[in-house]
This record gives structure tokens, C-alpha cells and sequence, in this order.
């Protein structure tokens, strides 16, 4: 298929939209942990090319993304022969610990940090995990995200409301009991 | 504390943030516009196409402009069309100023012209068909025009590039060539230059009904005097060719030519080096370029001193005819005054005031309710 036809594929379109929405999210998790700029951005590569070849099947996209993020970090580390690399290491935080869970407190904030993410139907939890957890300012989140400031203001207000209903749905009222 | 800040204290208080460095985040988004074109060729090197493709989709949602990457597409083949024909079109220039071309020159340069420092007696312009009145200091001379002058007429002008030129009384004198090949063709009468040296300009031509002389940097005169073309050079070399037969003479520094048959070299004459000494005295030494400073007055009185003296020099070896007149005007008139008195030859001009008429015994000036009537003898 030549380029221009590709592009006009509206599936493409799609693929852009997320690919836009969740790589600097992946990458930064990524990074935070393996710390290595070129082995993130090679991992990145191969999970959003897993995810491009895939993406007519895919119903979830950010529950696939770290699923897969998951099976290519491990890969990655086995192709390079890293021993002493764990997989519980490197999936013990926020960024990509979906299916991984933490104790007392932590666990309540996790539950509840994931239930926004994965409830979050207007693109707002990915602005709030740029902001929150990997410390992006609005206006880098924003043009991360190809939003505009105000925008990325609100989105941002949205999500901290919806993070505060769920911790209150655990029975916690204020963050500051929590700190 | 605000809820952005209670937040981030939260999550890092149970480990739960993972701030990434600012620099790495810049690092990340250009990662981010560089991975995309590659996923999109599925991991192959991406085509030109496809990354000016993405980095304009980028370009654009960083105004706050979202595209699809097809309108994206769209708008980066234009943009490198664009970008193709500004190349293209600055080539042409660059190529057509260094290989000889006229573009970049005609681009580069501003149209010649020459601007009048002194005008001496009745010098007009013959613009578009039209005669100006008589040019004067500060008027322009520009190519497609003809310079006319009568016999008491004469005029010192300056190209841009600090050329000067002289043309002397009774002369007609059209400007063509382009920016870069100025040349000018002498009909009648003479005229004299200092060309500056080539910069921008190709060369310099003069045409004659019997030659042409080519230039390149140097102090010349040019004469018809009977239908025959006389070049003398008292500084550089010029090329003479005659029409007829096609010979050419290179014309050294000091010596002068008649175009004939035979084209020989010969010395100047008294009169053509007092004319070229006249003419350099007007113009400031070894300064071309500031010759268009001299003071108007001080030229007009220099150039109207020469005149006289010329005038009085032509009177002593020669007298004009009839038939001179009238291969020099195209015409002859007879000119009757009340008082009963004749004059014929040819009226120079008449304003209202003053008629001034040109005979064989010499240029007369008579009060113009004198005149009673003017007839033209065929």
C-alpha cells in the first residue's frame, strides 16, 4: 500500500491517537526504570509496532499497551542476557503494575489510581499520570498530548476529582490523613 | 497546599512517582516524532515523505492545529513543492548571475541610467516618441530614450556606476542594451566617455550607422563628422568594427581610427584631444563615482567656456553648409522678419520670446515678433 493511501486509513488515525496519548506515558515508565534512553526508546518502538500490527483487534488499548509492555521488557532483558533482572522488579510501581498490587495504604492509592485510568473516557488519565506521577508540567504534558494549556488544566482538575471519589469510595475523605 | 501539590506528595510518599528528568522529557517527545514515521513503515527506514509527513502532523498540533496525518501528507507535499521551485527559481538566479545569464543581474540591478550634471544650450529628451524641453541638472536619462542636442547644446551626464559621458553639440544619441551590455547608438554628432571599470556590466557598445565600438573600462570619443565614424582613445583600448566589410581594429591608448575600408590607426587630432581634455577637466580625477557631486553652476560655466572655445576653433577651420544643415536637421527653412531681412538655414528653437535660427554664417538670435513668417524649403 503506497504511503498516501496508508494514511488515509482511518484505522491509521486511530493508531495516531493512541500512539500520541500513551507513548510518553510507556516511555517515561519505562525509563524511570531501565534508566537507559536508548533501551526505553527501542522497547517503545517494539510494544507501539506490536500494538500498530494489532490495532484492529485491540479493544482496550491501555490495558493491551502494558500488557505488552510487560512481555517486551522481559523479552528485551532475556535477548540481552541481563541476569539479575527481575520482572516483579520491574513492574513494581504505578506506571505498569496493572496487575500488580501493594499493601495497606498503597494498595487502596493503586486501586484507586487505577480505576481512574481505566475508567477514563475522555483522555483525561493520561494527562494526570504525565502530571502526577512521571512530573511533567502542564505545558509539556500538554504539547505531549497535543492539548492546550486550559485544557490541560481541566483535564488535570477532572482526574484529581475523580481520584478523590474513589478514595473515598476506600474511606479515605482527605489526602492529607493519607500524608 | 494545593490538590496538585497534596497529589504529588501522596504518590511519592508511597513510591507511586516517578518524576523524569526535564531534559528527558524533551528527549522523549522528539523520540516520540522520530518512532512514529518508523512504526508506520512497520520498523523499516522510513521515506522522505513519511517524516516530512509526521513532523508536519507534529508541527501542526503544536500550534494547536490537530490534522490527520493524510491532511498532514497533503500539507507537506505542497510545502516541498513550494520549497522545490524557491530552489529551483534561486538556482536559475545564482546560476544565471555566475554562468553569464541576464536574470540575477536584471533582479540584482537597478535598471541603468544616466542622471544630467550640466546641460549647456538646448539638450532635450526624445521619450516615447515625445520631445521633452530641455533637460537640466538633476533630469535622467533612461535606456529606450534618445538624447538630442542642437548645435549650442551639449551635456555632461553620469551612469550610477560613475561612467560619465559628454555629449557634444548637434547630436542624437539613443540608449539601449540591457543592465548588464548598456550601448548606445550615435546617429549624429559626438560623443564622449569614461567608462568605470566592468563590475556588474558585461561591456559596453556604441553603434554608429558605419561601426561598432566595443568597450571594457576606459576614456573614449566617439564622432561622425560626413557620414564617416572617428574613434579615438586616450585611456584603455576600445574594439572598432566596421559594418561593411566586418574588420575589426583594436584602438590603443593614444591613437584614433576613421572607419573606412582600410581601418588604419592614426594620431589623435588637436581638436578630438582637446575635446577629450575638456571633457576630463569637467569630471574630478580618478573618482568616477563621485563625478555626480560636482557643483551644477561650476560644470555649466566649464562646459559653456569649452563650447566657446570649440565654437570658435569649428568657425575658424570650418563653416557649415546648407546642405550640412540639412543632412544634420532633415530640413532647411527660410525665415522672413517684418523688417525685410532673410534668414536661411534652420530654426533651432522658438519660445515665444526669442527664435533662435541656425545659419551657415552661424547660430543668429532674433526677437520672435520679428519674425513674420517661416518656410520650409524641401
Amino acid at each position: 500500500m503506497k504511503t498516501g493511501q496508508k494514511l488515509s486509513d482511518t484505522g491509521i488515525d486511530q493508531f495516531v491517537e493512541h500512539y500520541d496519548s500513551y507513548y510518553s506515558i510507556v516511555f517515561s515508565a519505562v525509563y524511570s526504570k531501565v534508566n537507559n534512553y536508548h533501551d526505553a526508546e527501542d522497547i517503545c518502538q517494539e510494544v507501539f509496532l506490536r500494538f500498530y500490527f494489532k490495532r484492529e483487534e485491540i479493544r482496550e488499548p491501555r490495558k493491551w499497551i502494558f500488557g505488552c509492555l510487560r512481555i517486551v521488557v522481559l523479552d528485551y532483558y532475556k535477548s540481552r542476557s541481563r541476569s539479575g533482572v527481575s520482572a516483579e522488579e520491574l513492574f513494581d510501581d504505578i506506571g505498569m503494575g496493572y496487575v500488580n498490587g501493594f499493601r495497606d495504604a498503597r494498595i487502596l492509592i493503586h486501586g484507586a489510581l487505577e480505576e481512574v485510568f481505566e475508567g477514563d473516557e475522555e483522555g483525561d488519565a493520561q494527562l494526570f499520570e504525565l502530571v502526577a506521577v512521571y512530573g511533567y508540567s502542564f505545558t509539556e504534558a500538554s504539547r505531549h498530548l497535543g492539548l492546550r494549556y486550559k485544557q490541560a488544566r481541566y483535564r488535570y482538575r477532572r482526574a484529581a476529582e475523580r481520584l478523590m471519589e474513589k478514595l473515598r469510595e476506600r474511606g479515605i475523605n482527605r489526602i492529607e490523613d493519607l500524608l | 497546599m494545593t490538590e496538585k501539590d497534596n497529589i504529588e506528595a501522596l504518590l511519592e510518599k508511597y513510591e507511586l512517582r516517578h518524576p523524569v528528568s526535564r531534559r528527558d522529557r524533551a528527549r522523549i517527545y522528539r523520540s516520540k516524532k522520530r518512532t512514529l514515521p518508523r512504526i508506520l513503515r512497520e520498523g523499516e527506514r522510513p521515506g522522505l515523505m513519511l517524516r516530512v509527513s509526521t513532523g508536519f502532523y507534529y508541527f501542526f498540533q503544536n500550534l494547536r492545529l490537530p490534522l490527520t496525518l493524510a491532511q498532514a501528507r497533503g500539507a507537506s507535499v505542497f510545502a516541498l513543492a513550494v520549497l522545490i521551485v524557491s530552489a529551483a527559481a534561486g538556482g536559475l538566479l545564482v546560476g544565471s548571475r555566475y554562468y553569464g545569464g541576464g536574470v540575477m543581474t536584471a533582479v540584482k540591478t537597478e535598471a541603468p541610467r544616466f542622471r544630467v550634471l550640466a546641460a549647456v544650450g538646448n539638450v532635450r529628451l526624445l521619450h516615447q516618441g515625445r520631445e521633452t524641453p530641455a533637460l537640466k541638472s538633476g533630469d535622467l536619462f533612461p535606456q529606450g530614450d534618445t538624447l538630442l542636442s542642437d548645435g549650442s547644446g551639449s551635456a555632461l551626464l553620469a551612469l550610477q556606476d560613475g561612467s560619465m559621458m559628454h555629449l557634444l553639440p548637434g547630436s542624437r544619441l539613443a540608449f539601449g542594451g540591457d543592465a548588464g551590455l548598456p550601448s548606445f547608438d550615435l546617429r549624429e554628432g559626438g560623443v564622449l566617455f569614461r567608462v568605470a571599470p566592468l563590475k556588474e556590466r558585461r561591456g559596453w557598445e556604441v553603434h554608429t550607422p558605419d561601426a561598432l565600438v566595443r568597450v571594457s573600462g576606459t576614456e573614449f570619443g566617439v564622432m561622425i563628422t560626413g557620414g564617416r565614424t572617428a574613434v579615438f582613445v586616450t585611456r584603455g583600448s576600445v574594439l572598432v568594427t566596421y559594418r561593411e566589410t566586418g574588420a575589426s581594429l583594436p584602438v590603443p591608448e593614444g591613437r584614433a581610427a576613421d572607419v573606412t575600408g582600410e581601418m588604419k590607426l592614426r594620431e589623435l587630432k588637436e581638436r578630438e584631444k582637446a575635446l577629450m581634455k575638456g571633457f576630463l577637466d569637467l569630471l574630478p580625477a580618478e573618482s568616477p563615482g563621485k563625478a555626480g557631486r560636482g557643483d551644477p553652476k561650476e560644470l555649466t560655466d566649464k562646459m559653456t567656456s569649452m563650447l566657446e572655445g570649440e565654437k570658435k576653433s569649428t568657425a575658424v577651420k570650418k563653416r557649415l553648409t546648407l546642405e550640412d544643415l540639412r543632412a544634420r536637421y532633415g530640413r532647411l527653412e527660410e525665415v522672413y522678419l517684418y523688417s525685410g531681412k532673410r534668414y536661411t538655414g534652420v530654426v533651432l528653437s522658438n519660445d515665444g520670446n526669442k527664435c533662435r535660427i541656425l545659419t551657415p554664417g552661424g547660430a543668429k538670435t532674433v526677437p520672435a515678433r520679428d519674425v513674420k513668417n517661416v518656410k520650409i524649403i524641401k
